[in-house]
């Protein structure tokens, strides 16, 4: 677990065929780029299914939402698959306030589930 | 020798040091007579002169310790001389005792002035040398200098401040070889120096021993001792008297250690002083003020520790203007102020700062030479004026940034008494630097705030169209009031009239980031609403070709994203139709006298998909009522107390109920303010439209 400055960690766990990163704290433009070398490093590993969870986070702004986005390009780009667990709070009613929820594969779309 | 005296009251017309101490005598022209008590030995003054037959008086006691012996008494004209010859049994001892004494007084001594002091006059006495002269040689120069000469008052010694080595003079041998010169008589004196024996022995010195002050092979001087009697230098005594000179030498070499020590010590104290001084210059060339307070500052604090004044010029077009002008005494600016009105600066002057301004090249001026001041002083009352300044040295920088002089930076001394030397020039130079990097940053800050002045009117609009039966009010608000001037922000607000279909459009849109890069979007959008409304075609259909034309901007690149609401407005008689499209953005508000509504209308972001899913809702705002379309920089305002969210923005909306349109904008702006505690964390933009009631 890395604790970066500003108060974002990213917890990491892996295997064979899933990374899965959880973002806590706080992701905003200050704490972007310690999330982007995460995910980065998680990118060079070409995991066949890259999992972003999001829904350990306190704040969350457009920052975000751009991380996402990036990453999903990258995974489109590479045939790869790129998930996401919003939770359901805050994080999860801006991704669905920006219309996009319904075209990430959100792994805790519905109530309690895990995946 | 301890006196000459003159007379029946033996008026004393030559003292030397030695006889002042032993014999109480204040100084030449007293009487003998007077300070010494009675006894043995002014019968033998009295004897003598009256006799003309020299005495001995052996066994007298004498106040100084350690110093015992036979004083002789020789008749001289009408007068005597006093000569001292000490025991020979107890010269041994009582010179251990001495030699025991100096070596701890030099241990003691720190400076050569109190090391030739010691020994011209401690060791003097304690071989019984009648005059003693100690002279210093820096490193390798052909000049000796006297540290201290003790001796017969008005003696040749004494004229000797400064000696040029000669080869051929016993002294300048002595330090040449490295070896003693021993004259133990006249004799030896003519016979080995010639040339120099007639001053010497017409002075009354006939023996004379020069002494080279050495350590290892570093030559530090020399030491003379002369005596008025000759004097035979035995073995023992040679020995002596050198290990005097090697116990002064090694005085010599310890001081000049620790005065290089001292040196360095204040040099590197100087460097420190000077680092934490451009420490704090810098500092004060990133504050938040403006270039001609910045070097005003910089003017101040030169002035603390560095220089008696200070002033920076800045070429200004064809010009060269003065910014400033300090010293710590204010009346004395008020001088140069008036002087300055009265006599304006020659810009041609040479070497002054509006010619180092221009040329780039710096000046030193260890000295500020009256010709100088004659020369550039216009009358006799200027002339008299600019002396009165004091100036004793000066230098001049040139405030130079990527080859170019924006001005210069001038530092002089005057009361102080200090001097610059081309080694300041280094120090002055970095000042300088400094000073030019921040005039440098002013002027790219300057042309930053042009740059973003200049984006911000393309962004938004300068006023907002008067809508009959309507009022709008827009307001933008960037993180932080000091980046009012230079910020670009991605918020966006607009209305726009679509003339030939008597509509109108409202904008609010927000840029994933900020910066420049944001601000091309965000261009790109209002531009492109612009071009799409003036189409005719309908609100959804203006988003979808935003949408369009952000994806060819960006290439396929989803990293930049915009959420927007924009609606059509079309007013009539019963109030205002309004058709709303939201791709993704904060759902808008409608205050119905005090009752709020959401108008929670689905859509995707634009930007990222080529497919967005986006609806026109319809709805109808009768008089009175008001829209208010915002970014999300205010429901995720975030304080003390939490987020800002939709609840609280419902219930300030609500108690808004009646006011006007900018009564509503200003309203939610200052909340929002507020409850950040007056630092946004987000650039917030806000839109609100009012039927009129």
């Amino acid at each position: 677990m890395n604790e970066t400055r500003g108060g974002l960690w990213v917890d990491r766990t892996s295997d064979p065929d899933r990374l899965e990163l959880a973002l806590c704290g706080e992701l905003d433009s200050d704490t972007l780029p310690t999330a982007q070398d995460e995910v980065a490093a998680a990118e060079a590993e070409a995991p066949p299914l890259l999992v972003l969870d999001l829904s350990g986070l306190r704040y969350v702004d457009s920052t975000g939402v751009r991380l996402v986005l990036l990453a999903q390009q990258v995974a489109d780009d590479a045939g790869r698959r790129l998930a996401v667990r919003l939770g359901h709070g805050q994080t999860r009613r801006m991704f669905d306030m920006l219309g996009i929820t319904g075209r990430l594969e959100v792994l805790d779309l519905e109530d309690g589930e895990r995946s | 020798m301890l006196a000459v005296t003159f007379g029946a009251d033996h008026v004393v017309e030559a003292l030397s040091m030695r006889g002042a101490a032993l014999l109480g005598a204040g100084s030449d022209g007293r009487p003998l007579r007077e300070s010494i008590p009675p006894g043995k030995l002014l019968e033998a003054l009295d004897t003598v002169r009256r006799t003309g037959e020299p005495t001995a008086v052996p066994g007298l006691a004498l106040p100084a310790p350690g110093v015992s012996g036979c004083l002789h008494v020789t008749p001289v004209g009408d007068g005597v001389l006093l000569h001292l010859e000490p025991d020979a049994l107890d010269d041994g001892a009582a010179r251990a005792a001495g030699f025991q004494r100096l070596t701890e007084q030099l241990s003691r001594a720190l400076t050569p002035a109190d090391i030739g002091r010691l020994t011209a006059t401690t060791a003097a006495e304690l071989i019984g040398a009648d005059a003693c002269a100690a002279y210093s040689r820096e490193d390798g120069a052909e000049v000796l200098t006297a540290l201290h000469d003790h001796g017969l008052r008005g003696t040749t010694l004494q004229r000797f401040t400064q000696v040029t080595l000669h080869r051929g003079r016993p002294m300048s041998d002595a330090v040449l070889t490295g070896e003693p010169v021993w004259l133990e008589d006249a004799v030896q004196w003519h016979a080995r120096y010639p040339e120099m024996a007639p001053i010497s022995v017409s002075e009354g010195l006939e023996a004379t021993a020069c002494l080279p002050l050495r350590v290892e092979d570093r030559d530090l001087g020399a030491v003379v001792f002369s005596f008025c009697r000759p004097r035979a230098f035995d073995p023992d005594e040679r020995e002596f008297l050198m290990a005097v000179a090697s116990l002064c030498a090694q005085a010599l070499e310890r001081a000049r250690l620790y005065a290089a020590e001292h040196q360095a010590r204040a040099a590197a104290e100087r460097e420190r002083d000077r680092m934490t001084f451009l420490a704090q210059a810098s500092s004060l060339m990133e504050a938040p003020l403006s270039v001609e307070e910045r070097l005003r500052q910089l003017g101040d604090l030169v002035v603390e520790g560095v220089a008696d004044w200070a002033a920076v010029h800045l070429v200004r077009g064809t010009r060269v203007e003065r910014v400033t002008v300090a010293h710590l005494d204010p009346a004395k600016v008020a001088f140069v102020d008036e002087l300055e009105r009265r006599y304006p600066p020659d810009p041609d002057a040479p070497g002054g700062a509006i010619e180092v301004a221009r040329s780039g090249v710096p000046v030193v001026m260890p000295d500020v030479p009256d010709e100088l001041l004659v020369a550039s002083a216009r009358d006799a009352t200027h002339l008299e004026l600019i002396r009165a300044l004091g100036m004793r040295s000066a230098i001049v920088v040139p405030l130079v940034v990527r080859g170019r002089s924006l001005g210069a930076l001038t530092l002089v001394q005057a009361e102080s008494g200090e001097r610059f030397t081309d080694e300041d020039l280094t120090f002055v130079g970095q000042l300088a630097a400094t000073a030019a990097l921040a005039l440098d940053n002013a002027a790219l800050y300057e042309q930053q705030r042009l740059v973003a002045r200049t984006l911000q009117t393309a962004l938004l609009p300068s006023e907002l169209p008067d809508v009959p039966g309507v009022s709008c009010a827009g307001r933008y608000r960037p993180p932080s009031p000091d980046l009012t001037d230079v910020y670009v922000g991605g918020d966006l607000y607009d209305v726009h009239e679509d003339a030939e279909r008597g509509r109108w459009a409202l904008t609010v849109a927000d840029v994933c980031g900020k910066g420049p890069e944001a601000a091309a979007l965000t261009a790109l959008i209002r531009h492109t609403v612009h071009a799409e409304v003036g189409h005719g075609l309908v609100p959804a259909e203006v988003l979808r070709r935003v949408n369009a034309a952000m994806l060819r901007h960006r290439g396929g690149n989803r990293a930049r994203f915009a959420t927007m609401a924009h609606a059509a407005m079309t007013v009539d008689a019963a109030g205002v139709a309004v058709s709303l499209v939201n791709g993704g953005h904060p759902p808008a508000v409608i205050l119905r006298g005090d009752r709020v509504e959401w108008l929670e209308v689905p859509g995707t972001l634009v930007g990222v998909y080529p497919d967005v899913h986006l609806d026109d809702v319809r709805v109808r705002l009768d008089p009175g009522d008001a829209l208010l379309l915002y970014t999300d920089g205010v429901t995720e305002a975030r304080g003390p107390d939490g987020w800002f969210g939709s609840e609280r923005l419902a219930a300030l909306v609500a108690s808004l109920a009646g006011a006007s349109a900018d009564e509503i904008a200003d309203g939610v702006l200052t909340a929002v303010t507020d409850f950040q505690g007056g630092r946004l964390r987000d650039d917030v933009a806000l839109l609100v439209v009012r039927v009129d009631p």
